[in-house]
C-alpha cells in the first residue's frame, strides 16, 4: 500500500511539473522558447561573429583581434599584401616594410629567434643581408627553417 | 634551397641588380641570386683558410647551423641534407 502511495505521489508531482511548464510557456503572451538549450543568445552571436571574415583576407575576426590587425581592412598595413597572406608567409601584417619575397621564397617563422654565433663550422651563422635579382634585401636568417646551400661565384 | 651569391662581374666590379637579373634569366634560375660586393661575406666564412677558390660553398643546416665550408662544390654533402 505504501508503494502505491509513493507512485501516486510521483505521478502527481510529474503532472504538477507539466502544469508549471505549460503555464510558463503560455502565461506571458507565448514568447518563451520552449526549445531553449540554455545558451546565452548574445554570447553565441558574438562567437559566430568571431568566426567571420568580413574583409575577405583569410583571417577570422578572432584571429585579427589576436594579431591586432583591422578586421574590416584586408591589408592592415597598406603594403599591397593581404593580412592572411602575410601570416602565411610569416611577415608582419602591421609592418609595411616587412613583405614576402617577390620570388615566392617563404620566410621562416623562426627568423627573429635565431641566436647567431659566428662564421665557422658548427656555429649558428651570423646573419647577412644582400640585394637580390628583384632589387630586394634578402636575409640569411629568413630561411632558418630549411637546409641551405650557399654557392659563391663570379661572372668571368 | 640554393642561394647563388655573386661576388664580382667580369670587369672586377660588384654586380648590380641588372647583372643579377640577367644571370637569373639566362639560366632560368628561380632561386635567390644575390650580390656580395667586395666578397665581404665570402671572406667571413673563409676566415682562417689558406686559400680560396670559386665556387666557394657553404652548407647550412636547419636553424642556420653551419655544417661545412669548402672551396669547390659540396653537392654530395648538400644533397644529403637538402
Amino acid at each position: 500500500m505504501r508503494v502505491l502511495t509513493l507512485l501516486g505521489g510521483g505521478l502527481l508531482l510529474g503532472c504538477a511539473g507539466l502544469a508549471t511548464d505549460d503555464t510558463a510557456s503560455s502565461g506571458s503572451g507565448g514568447t518563451t522558447d520552449i526549445f531553449d538549450d540554455g545558451g546565452d543568445d548574445d554570447t553565441e552571436a558574438q562567437e559566430d561573429e568571431g568566426k567571420l571574415d568580413d574583409d575577405g583576407d583569410g583571417l577570422t575576426a578572432d584571429e585579427e583581434e589576436a594579431l591586432g590587425t583591422d578586421p574590416d581592412e584586408a591589408d592592415s598595413d597598406g603594403d599591397g599584401v593581404g593580412d592572411g597572406e602575410e601570416v602565411e608567409q610569416s611577415t608582419d601584417p602591421l609592418d609595411e616594410s616587412d613583405l614576402p619575397y617577390a620570388g615566392g621564397w617563404a620566410k621562416g617563422a623562426c627568423r627573429n629567434d635565431v641566436k647567431a654565433e659566428g662564421w665557422g663550422e658548427g656555429d649558428v651563422s651570423r646573419n647577412f643581408t644582400m640585394v637580390n635579382q628583384f632589387d630586394e634585401d634578402v636575409s640569411l636568417h629568413d630561411f632558418c627553417d630549411r637546409t641551405l646551400y650557399l654557392v659563391f661565384a663570379a661572372f668571368w | 634551397m640554393v642561394l647563388e651569391i655573386i661576388t664580382e662581374v667580369d670587369d672586377g666590379s660588384a654586380p648590380d641588380t641588372e647583372d643579377l637579373e640577367g644571370w637569373a634569366d639566362e639560366f632560368g634560375l628561380t632561386m635567390p641570386v644575390l650580390a656580395d660586393p667586395g666578397s665581404t661575406i665570402l671572406y667571413s666564412y673563409a676566415e682562417g683558410m689558406s686559400s680560396i677558390g670559386l665556387p666557394f660553398t657553404v652548407v647550412v643546416d636547419r636553424g642556420v647551423v653551419i655544417d661545412s665550408i669548402a672551396s669547390g662544390s659540396q653537392m654530395s654533402v648538400a644533397s644529403d641534407l637538402l
